[in-house]
């Protein structure tokens, strides 16, 4: 069940979802389209989407060392964590 | 201005952020205060000139520089910074730069005879504990300590956060309440000793109760920005670690070589770090541009009026100042408001890199390290 996330990811997610809706994107790309040098702020970035299920995360079909994510429809996302606040 | 006692008034759950009321003779404040270091009492000397106010602070530092051609302590502008402190209702605070070798080299000895100089000239009286000292020499030791000081002096004991791990909780739990200020030698957050004493520290702190006696910890000479985490404010980092007073490390400029001094002077308002108040990180020009569209140095510099008597990079290292202050206060208010400090503070890129890359230990561990 996805969960509610901190707003500076929110930001860093929207930007994203404007160009890679429904799209697979890489960490370079992330790292490129955030313009953000620091992997630490990247991986912070990740692994939120991640544990909060933002994210779909799976092997690269190119290079399994590689991973790509697919980002979550935010309408999905908002749905779903109304539904689960209105248990 | 006296501090007549310390008392803690609420300690946030998860994040283990502590709030403390400073009783002092002009009133109550709270902890997390920056101190007006070296470099803000010149600024403030600049400004009045200028008519303009003083900065918000009751806590003034002074770091002393080490001539190194008479190998002696330089005490010139000691009497006028303290002057200036009392003169302005400040508590006022000494404090002496040592290098890792220079501290590892020090004993009781030197100690104490440091802190009979010390005593004629100051009110809270700086006393160095040696790196290796344990609970029971520093017992006897502060008896001597104390023994020298007037009534209307304190004992202010500094102890390095690289002290010996086996001995730092113990002198830590055994000070704690005694004295109302207690000085960490800060270093950047680094090296394995200094985060598990750190660790100490904090969970020490925050097993107080509301309405027990406490201590201040002020963090000396610690790097104003952690370019190792994201460039973030030094306070805010060792805010996480018990931190109550912040005094940044002072560059003496007579130590800089002519050559890195003129490129540290020549450089233009874009090439410096500026305390991002949105994101809660230092940063330059050209990332803020990129992000909010705005030169966010600029129009920060822009609002400020002509007649400060600052030069272009005083005036960014106040505005950094003031907004750093801003958001300790912030973090004052949530605890006071019983809010979800932890989830607030994740909100900002800065804070919330920075809490996830410093795993801080949970409430249970923090119990663990109690016990020992």
């Amino acid at each position: 069940m996805p969960k509610a996330i901190p707003k500076w990811v929110q930001q860093r997610f929207s930007l994203l979802w404007k160009k890679y809706e429904h799209q697979d994107i890489t960490y370079d790309e992330i790292k490129k389209e955030l313009k953000v040098d620091d992997d630490n702020t990247i991986s912070v970035f990740i692994n939120e989407l991640k544990k909060a299920e933002w994210i779909d995360v799976k092997l690269s079909s190119e290079d399994s060392r590689k991973r790509v994510y697919t980002l979550k429809a935010p309408n999905q996302i908002y749905l779903e964590i109304k539904k689960e606040k209105g248990k | 201005m006296i501090i007549k006692e310390v008392i803690t008034e609420a300690v946030d759950k998860d994040s283990r952020l502590v709030l403390k009321r400073i009783k002092t003779s002009h009133g109550d404040f709270s902890n997390r205060k920056l101190a007006i270091s070296n470099f803000m009492y010149n600024c403030e000397k600049d400004r009045m000139k200028y008519g303009q106010p003083l900065f918000n602070g009751i806590f003034q530092t002074y770091h002393l520089r080490f001539d190194k051609v008479l190998n002696d302590w330089d005490y010139l502008g000691l009497g006028n910074a303290k002057k200036h402190a009392e003169t302005n209702n400040r508590i006022f605070i000494p404090y002496k730069p040592r290098n890792d070798e220079k501290l590892s080299q020090m004993k009781w000895k030197d100690s104490i005879s440091d802190f009979k100089i010390m005593v004629g000239k100051v009110e809270n009286v700086p006393f160095i504990i040696p790196l290796d000292a344990t609970l029971n020499n520093w017992k006897k030791h502060r008896v001597e300590a104390i023994s020298l000081l007037s009534p209307s002096q304190s004992l202010v004991p500094i102890i390095s956060s690289k002290h010996n791990v086996s001995h730092f909780p113990t002198i830590i739990k055994y000070e704690i309440g005694k004295s109302n200020l207690i000085g960490i030698h800060s270093y950047e957050l680094r090296d394995i000793t200094e985060r598990t004493n750190l660790s100490y520290l904090r969970a020490i702190n925050s097993d107080t109760k509301t309405g027990d006696k406490t201590s201040l910890f002020v963090n000396f000479n610690y790097p104003r920005i952690l370019t190792r985490y994201l460039s973030i404010a030094g306070c805010f980092a060792f805010n996480c670690f018990a931190g109550d007073v912040f005094s940044e490390r002072t560059i003496f400029p007579t130590g800089i070589p002519r050559m890195v001094r003129n490129y540290m002077f020549d450089k233009k308002p874009e090439e410096y770090n500026f305390y991002d108040f949105k994101e809660k990180k230092f940063n330059k020009s050209l990332p803020q541009k990129e992000w909010y569209g705005i030169d966010l140095t600029k129009s920060s510099m822009a609002n400020v009026s002509v007649l400060q008597g600052l030069n272009g990079y005083q005036l960014i290292k106040c505005i950094s100042h003031i907004k750093q202050q801003d958001d300790l206060d912030l973090i004052n208010a949530l605890i006071l408001n019983k809010q979800n400090v932890i989830e607030h503070l994740r909100n900002y890129t800065g804070w919330g890199v920075f809490l996830d890359t410093i795993v801080l230990p949970s409430a249970q561990t923090q119990q663990t390290l109690l016990k020992f």
